[in-house]
């Protein structure tokens, strides 16, 4: 496998390769991006399978329009850009369905053993933090989201944030100011446990 | 007095979400067969009605009369494309693939490759997965224009010729990877029996389309166009799984501006071209 090899290339020259037809050089790519792409898309999507599916679309959208891709320019926000767009087409779709499925998870919780150790149970207090705000933010619309699951989630910086979203940079410090304010009303009015964790 | 300051919401939510639990990340990279990919991208014309007149209508004549004979077919091209339809010019080995029941627009018989199936076909992307899928593949119900033009987000357009035949009798918006709206007009006094179907796609759509008997080059408004006439299969990507149509009539391609057309239908080269051109 030479795979490790087109690793090491830089990735405008993987992006040439890739171009000029060398499969293997396209792989490479797609590992080193597969990772922010399938996790962008879970959270819009919240769905692992529909999320596999929409990030595999992407790739292959990505490659049929690799002539058009602009070289000087970062390949990521590129990639997340058609991948959020994929997703969020996808979630309009099937939205009424998984707000109906998402409402039944939270109707039915799978229940909870008796006991923990404290270890567990701050792990488990973590994961519910999370779980919950993550739910908090669904609860906002597609461009509050995009925005803070690009920040804050996958830590892209505020230029690449920029690049995905085709805004200024100053746009996406507002839109995050405006989304933050939102979220916190959200919090305040429907999730008061969360509240009271973030308080602590 | 006791409210949330969104400072604190700010770290908190830092916190969180770098304690984010994923599922893990599947392996998109081994999923997608990158060398069918690969030939898929070379060699072939891609004709595009901007950039190129009348001397590319020609070359098409001319490659499609030397598509005729099977060893030059292999050595000169794999495709030829406009827009977003791409003929193949050499036949996949056939290899057996489970069919689904889903509805089908008139004039077409339908067999897809539902995801996570063991069957492999030449262009398949396999997504590996042992999950059923919620929702099984099916062609859009039919809606109207204007439902379809918002979905699609385009305007369709209308042939005013022939004048008799009126607006469209079903409409579908599809994704072939890009959008689509499919116009059907169906046979007066055969409501089963397809008169005309006229599909228009942008973006990122890309259907493939393998040998049929006959290709030929021809003009729409004055820009290269293909003829095909025989039976042939399209097949196209729409969420991760393969459809293929089988179609049986005679068919016109061409391009203009970003959309891509294709017309359908029991017609000869001519009626189809004067159809084109009457677009509105």
């Amino acid at each position: 496998m030479h795979l490790s090899g087109e690793a090491q290339l830089s990735e405008p020259d993987l992006i040439d390769r890739a171009r000029e037809g060398d499969g293997t050089a396209w792989e490479a790519l797609v590992r080193q991006h597969q990772e922010p792409a399938f996790r962008l898309a879970y959270l819009i999507l919240g769905d692992a399978g529909q999320a596999q599916d929409i990030t595999q679309e992407a790739f292959l959208r990505a490659y049929r329009a690799i002539d058009r891709y602009d070289p000087a320019r970062p390949f990521r926000p590129w990639l997340l850009a058609i991948t959020a767009n994929l997703a969020r087409n996808q979630r309009r779709s099937l939205g009424r369905y998984w707000a109906a499925v998402r409402r039944f998870v939270e109707r039915n919780p799978e229940p909870q053993p008796a006991h923990y150790s404290d270890h567990i149970e701050e792990k488990v207090t973590q994961r519910w933090a999370s779980q919950t705000m993550w739910e908090a933010i669904q609860r906002l619309d597609a461009k509050d989201q995009q925005v803070i699951y690009l920040r804050y989630f996958l830590d892209s910086p505020v230029a690449e944030t920029a690049e995905v979203l085709s805004v200024a940079e100053g746009t996406v410090k507002s839109r995050l100011h405006r989304a933050l304010n939102r979220l916190q009303e959200v919090i305040e009015r429907e999730f008061p446990e969360l509240r009271e964790g973030i308080k602590t | 007095m006791n409210e949330l300051s969104v400072d604190r919401l700010e770290e908190r939510l830092s916190e969180y979400a770098s304690a984010f639990e994923y599922p893990q990340t599947p392996d998109i990279a081994g999923a997608i067969e990158w060398e069918a990919l690969r030939r898929r991208r070379k060699p072939g014309v891609i004709f595009s009605g901007q950039r190129l007149a009348w001397g590319i209508a020609l070359l098409i004549v001319l490659l499609a009369g030397l598509m005729a004979v099977p060893p030059v077919r292999a050595q000169i091209l794999e495709f030829l494309q406009i827009g977003a339809i791409r003929i193949l010019l050499s036949q996949p080995s056939p290899t057996p693939i489970p069919t689904i029941t889903a509805s089908q627009p008139p004039g077409a018989s339908l067999a897809t490759q539902p995801t996570g199936s063991q069957a492999e076909r030449p262009t398949a992307t396999p997504v590996p997965t042992s999950t059923p899928r919620p929702f099984p593949f099916q062609l859009s119900r039919p809606s109207t224009l204007s439902q379809a033009e918002a979905a699609a987000g385009f305007r369709a357009r209308l042939p005013a010729y022939p004048e008799d035949l009126g607006p469209p009798d079903l409409v579908f918006a599809e994704d072939f990877g890009g959008p689509a709206i499919i116009l059907v007009w169906l046979e007066p006094d055969q409501q089963e029996k397809t008169r005309l179907s006229l599909m228009q796609m942008i973006g990122d759509a890309l259907i493939e389309k393998l040998p049929p008997r006959v290709i030929a080059g021809t003009q729409v408004n004055n820009q290269p166009a293909l003829w095909t006439e025989g039976a042939h299969s399209l097949r196209y990507r729409s969420r991760a799984q393969i459809v293929e149509l089988v179609v049986e009539g005679n068919v016109l391609i061409w391009q203009e501006g970003e959309t891509t057309y294709r017309l359908e239908g029991d017609l000869t080269m001519e009626e189809a071209v004067r159809i084109a051109e009457s677009l509105r």
